[in-house]
């Protein structure tokens, strides 16, 4: 059974369904939606319970010749519909399937255009989980660019008052951030070859089936010396082939042999910070993550989650997969510059939690100083770092959609998101203040949940890597104290002392059903994963370990 | 039963009760002391079998379960029972019985009484997992949970604004230390290649650079300087006393802040000679001015608990100055009898004054006075513990201070440097601020007249046994006869190389000498006290305020700096585009007509979607999509 395209185009199709059902069905869109989210979840079990774990290999691949097209002397286009999992991946689509779920029962409170929303939201999980699991760089660009169209518009057009102007933000950063990664795609497509393709085209092979570790290595070295002439060169966009060196021809600008430079500094570097940058604006890393609280501000409760839950992990993702896999070279030599960069995010983004007044504001902000742990777990480029960073985003997805659910609760009776216009909310609201006291003290690292295993393994992979300095991670952990800081300052704020809420006191009242469904499952999860990391650990472990020995 | 499931037991038995007690909730309060006892009584009986059955000098076992794996090294949950882990169990399940019994009825009339129980058990649990605990990592997590449970307490009361500050002080201090002892497990590992306390006390630390060492010790041991409460972050203990006393009494006095001398204990082997230097000189300044404070403290509760800080204050230098843990270990043993037994005994008063129905500072010494008559079994109890205190002859607290005090001198003694008899007589200094401050606040509680005229002495009264039998078991854990058992069941010779023939004699003198002075300035002053200025005030206009100053700095950096400078790159580029249609309309004017259509559509369209017709876009998005697969079907 094709799972991963299942998981791909059953929302499509879903969508599709949506929006040529007749008016009448409007009050039943959201139940499509659920069941299609449920089934969806239920996919990606099963692709959790039949992962290999002692395999480093890409597994559930699915491949089909997509584009083919002779370009004459610039040789053959060839793009693949290859879709495949590995460890690194499957703990995001597992993510995706629990938030995506979550989000779609959240959005049981929209009440206006539900056909246009529910359509975008079936469509926005189909993009999602189609660049998580897209092995052609080309297919993983398509899913990447094709996330930003229902974001823009779940945003514009059932966010709060500046709306307009927090999706126009959201649009332009990731669009800018993308045109990097499609110059580097592009560098890197003229520069690898897919060494099968290029043998059948060269006549060493007859079919796909034939080739052998010893033909690809035979048509690596006839590369290397030259021998292949650029109309049988078979071009790729295959993360696989990518991330192999050898399949580079040696005088493109991205080979690691040919030498070409930019007033000093290799292509290759360039072409990995590119990237570098693009994803940066996902994460969002300090300074490029304005858009961020701005979106989250504005932004309907549901699409907030999802925002942090899942798409902000695109850029994690991002910086694995493509930026690290394929320039490993570079990620090593720019490796002090992105854990530097990490533990500016971490501190930035606590000390700016600390002096929000907005709980939505605070609560973005805080996201940025947890992927930061995300960033220098991956700088580390150690065995701890990298899972710790996997883990940490997994991780930051069950608990950020914890979170902003929590600000959608209080939203959604009050309208108001003001910190200080609430006081003692523990004696009215019993169960949303325990469901808020386990959100905010996983989210500040306490041992048991699962944001204490991320950022743990992240800080510890910062600490013993040659490639950063030690008082780095120190640093670092200023982020823990802050962590603390904000949020146990916002709940003494909020929850303790004497009843008082500025604006509707009286409809305060505590979690109805749907909403303790939603609050009480993401809680039970983040208390999962932070007593047995193995769940997690066990399916990174091997990939991560191929990944820093090849 | 064999070892595993014992120490399983004894470990999840509090957290299985918390639970319970937590799903039971409020209808069930009054189930839940009961339960929370019998829990208790359980793990106790349990801890006893346990002792008796694996209690020998030389015997250490380890218990491995695997947990996870990550690269190549493997996470191990794993017990470390040995002499140290039995008798701390002993400790941690006395004291909370005996505490959770004494809280039946000083908490009786509590609307949240089952939320206090089941924090309580949650505390335990932690503080239980921090004493089986074989590996730093699993310690590290037991630990911030032992910083959760009592953050969770001292707030308890949670409509009042002081208990939360108080709780949120104490959280925030203790992560300050907690990120040092981070540091210091990261750099443990990476120096020692494990995090195993077992595997740690059999290195052999001759091949292991010594700045490192000396770094690692000193990062670990800030995990003690927050959660044991020493210079400079000892200011959240004090506070801590919003909480309800008998949580003062078994977590702020015998049992948690005790649990960074038991991780020094337990990482001893690690602490290089210049390592200890460091901490003998920070454990001899919290020590000092714990008991300084102490002495001009009108509160009964923060007398206490300024003591309990210079107390922790001496365990740390005994640590420092010895070849291993004993000294300090002893001495935490008959502390937290005693140091408990004053709490209780505290706790005690305030509730029999609350009883009057008045509405006054139950706390406040000046408002005490004459309560021996009126509370004798309190009086004698609150006598014995605080004699034990002071360490004076027949008690357990003379006993375990002399052993440190016998350290310190045998320290100096090895030494051949003049400045290390400082410890020695600094210990010495310390036991006669002691004496000074206890035996004051002896007087202050329970001789002369009562000086509060709200309240008629005459109904003041004690006659609880939940409240009494507690207070009066541990008076006699603390003196001779039962005291003298336990210390010889529980801890072990303390060999010593050298003596200095004056040691006995100077202590002697050091407490005649505080007894004396205390009780002359009590005759002379009555309850005249100064106040002290506390380094509270100083650490909010250093480190608070500019922490939030900054924060704010950042902040406005951020929205008028980063966030604005993308929006003038915005509007650059629109003035950009505006000069571009303005060469386009003046220089290009072959195509004037042509322009102005495609203006005119592109308004359009984004008119469209200004509008909101969604659905416009939506299919457009779809034909997009669709065409896509038409494409990839051909």
């Amino acid at each position: 059974m094709p799972i991963l395209s299942i998981l791909i185009f059953l929302p499509l199709i879903a969508s599709l369904l949506i929006v040529c059902l007749p008016e009448q069905y409007t009050r039943y869109f959201k139940w499509i939606t659920v069941i299609i989210c449920v089934i969806e979840l239920f996919l990606s079990l099963i692709l959790y319970k039949n992962f290999d774990t002692h395999s480093a290999s890409y597994q559930f691949l699915e491949q089909m010749d997509w584009i083919t097209l002779p370009m004459g002397n610039l040789g053959t286009v060839s793009i693949d519909y290859i879709l495949a999992i590995d460890g690194a991946s499957l703990p995001l689509v597992l993510l995706t399937g629990i938030v995506m779920l979550i989000g779609a029962i959240s959005s049981f409170e929209i009440q206006e255009r539900q056909r246009a929303y529910f359509g975008l939201y079936l469509l926005l999980t189909s993009a999602i989980m189609g660049c998580f699991v897209a092995l052609d760089f080309f297919l993983f660009y398509l899913f990447f660019e094709f996330m930003l169209l229902p974001m823009y518009f779940l945003i514009g057009l059932w966010g709060g008052p500046r709306r307009d102007y927090a999706s126009i933000k959201f649009f332009i950063y990731t669009l800018v951030g993308s045109l990097l990664i499609l110059v580097v795609m592009i560098a890197l497509y003229i520069a690898a070859i897919d060494p099968v393709e290029t043998a059948l085209n060269l006549g060493l092979i007859t079919n796909k089936l034939q080739a052998t570790p010893e033909i690809i290595g035979q048509v690596q070295e006839m590369l290397r010396s030259g021998k292949i002439e650029a109309v049988n060169q078979v071009h790729t966009f295959n993360f696989f082939y990518l991330s192999d060196t050898a399949n580079f021809v040696p005088e493109s600008w991205l080979s690691t042999v040919s030498g070409a430079n930019w007033h000093g500094t290799p292509i290759r570097m360039i072409a990995f910070l590119l990237v570098f940058l693009g994803f940066a604006v996902k994460l969002p890393m300090v300074p490029l993550h304005t858009w961020l609280p701005d979106a989250h501000v504005e932004a309907p409760t549901p699409v907030s989650v999802v925002l942090a839950g899942v798409l902000l992990k695109i850029g994690g993702y991002g910086f694995y997969r493509i930026a690290y896999s394929i320039f490993p070279d570079a990620a090593n030599h720019y490796a002090f510059l992105v854990g530097i960069l990490g533990v500016i995010s971490i501190i930035y983004g606590a000390y700016n939690a600390l002096s929000m007044r907005d709980l939505k504001r605070m609560i973005a902000y805080s996201s940025v100083s947890h992927m930061g742990f995300v960033l220098l777990g991956m700088a580390s480029l150690t065995s701890e770092g990298i899972n710790g960073a996997i883990y940490q985003m997994f991780s930051h997805g069950i608990l950020s959609a914890m979170l902003f659910l929590l600000v959608g609760v209080l939203y959604s009776r009050t309208h108001d998101r003001q910190i200080e216009n609430y006081r003692g909310l523990a004696q009215k609201m019993p169960q949303f203040t325990v469901l808020t006291a386990i959100a905010f003290f996983a989210s500040l690292g306490l041992p048991a949940f699962s944001g204490f295993i991320g950022e743990f393994f992240s800080l510890m992979g910062g600490f013993n890597s040659e490639l950063l300095p030690n008082w780095l991670s120190g640093v670092a952990t200023l982020g823990l104290v802050l962590g603390a800081a904000y949020f146990l300052w916002t709940f003494q704020k909020m929850f303790l002392g004497k009843f008082w809420v500025s604006k509707n006191p009286e409809s305060i009242s505590d979690l109805s059903d749907r909403e303790q469904l939603m609050l009480v499952s993401l809680a039970i999860l983040a208390l999962l994963f932070g007593i047995f990391p193995h769940l997690l650990f066990d399916i990174t472990n091997q990939t991560v370990g191929a990944f820093l020995v090849p | 039963m064999s070892p595993e499931i014992t120490s399983w037991s004894i470990l999840l038995t509090p957290l299985l009760v918390s639970l319970i007690i937590f799903s039971l909730g409020r209808k069930h309060n009054a189930l839940s002391g009961w339960l929370s006892i019998a829990g208790a009584f359980v793990n106790l009986g349990l801890s006893i079998l346990f002792f008796v059955n694996y209690n020998t000098d030389l015997q250490r076992i380890t218990l491995n379960f695997n947990w996870f794996t990550l690269g190549k090294d493997s996470y191990i949950f794993s017990f470390l029972i040995d002499h140290y882990t039995l008798t701390m169990l002993f400790v941690v399940n006395v004291v909370a019985l005996l505490v959770q019994l004494f809280s039946l009825e000083y908490m009786h009339h509590d609307r949240d009484l089952f939320r206090y129980f089941a924090y309580l058990n949650l505390f335990v649990f932690s503080m239980l997992g921090i004493v089986l605990t074989d590996s730093l990592f699993v310690m590290y997590a037991f630990w911030e949970l032992v910083g959760l449970s009592s953050y969770l307490l001292i707030g308890f009361w949670y409509e009042s604004h002081a208990p939360n500050q108080a709780a949120k002080k104490a959280f925030l201090m203790n992560r300050i230390g907690d990120a040092g002892f981070l540091l210091g497990i990261f750099l443990a590992f990476y120096l020692l290649k494990t995090n195993s306390l077992t595997a740690i006390s059999h290195l052999d630390f001759t091949q292991i650079n010594p700045t490192l060492l000396t770094a690692t010790g000193l990062l670990l041991f800030c995990g003690c300087i927050g959660k044991s409460a020493q210079f400079p972050l000892h200011t959240w203990l004090p506070d801590a006393m919003e909480g309800p006393t008998p949580v003062s009494a078994l977590i702020h006095a015998a049992t948690m802040v005790a649990a960074g001398i038991f991780m020094l204990v337990r990482i001893h082997p690690v602490l290089t000679v210049d390592a200890k230097i460091v901490i003998a000189v920070i454990g001899t300044i919290t020590m000092l001015m714990g008991a300084f404070y102490a002495i001009f403290q009108t509160d009964i509760k923060k007398t206490l608990a300024y003591s309990t800080v210079s107390q922790l204050g001496l365990m740390v230098v005994a640590i420092a100055l010895s070849i291993n843990g004993e000294a300090a270990f002893g001495h935490l043993f008959s502390h937290a009898f005693f140091k408990a037994g004053l709490f209780l005994c505290a706790g005690a008063i305030i509730h029999a004054l609350h009883q009057t129905g008045e509405v006054f500072d139950a706390q406040d010494m000046r408002l005490m006075g004459g309560l021996a008559k009126k509370t004798p079994i309190i009086f004698v109890c609150f006598t014995i513990c605080s004699a034990a205190l002071m360490g004076l002859p027949f008690t357990t607290g003379a006993e375990t201070k002399f052993s440190i005090l016998k350290v310190a001198f045998d320290f100096a003694l090895q030494q051949h440097s003049q400045w290390t008899w400082v410890f020695p007589f600094a210990i010495i200094l310390g036991i006669s601020m002691t004496a000074f401050y206890s035996i004051r606040q002896i007087l202050f509680i329970f001789v002369g007249n009562f000086r509060n005229e709200k309240v008629n002495i005459s109904t003041i009264q004690e006659r609880n046994i939940f409240l009494n039998l507690p207070i009066i078991l541990l008076a006699l854990a603390s003196i001779i006869g039962l005291g003298t058992i336990l210390t010889k069941v529980f801890l072990v010779e303390i060999p010593v190389v050298s003596t200095w023939k004056y040691d006995a004699i100077s202590e002697y003198f050091a407490i005649g000498l505080g007894l004396l002075t205390g009780w002359l300035t009590y005759q002379q002053f009555g309850i005249k006290m100064p106040h002290i200025n506390t380094m509270d005030s100083f650490y909010d206009s250093i480190f608070v305020k500019s922490t939030l100053s900054f924060a704010h700095f950042l902040h406005t950096f951020d929205s008028k700096i980063v966030d604005n400078s993308v929006n003038y790159l915005a509007k650059l580029q629109v003035v950009f585009a505006q000069i571009i249609a303005w060469f386009d309309r003046s220089f290009i004017d072959g195509i004037p007509n042509g322009s102005a259509a495609i203006v005119g559509s592109v308004g359009r369209v984004t008119q469209h979607f200004q509008n909101g017709k969604v659905q416009w876009y939506f299919v457009a998005a779809f034909l997009g999509i669709l065409s896509m697969i038409i494409f990839m079907a051909f």
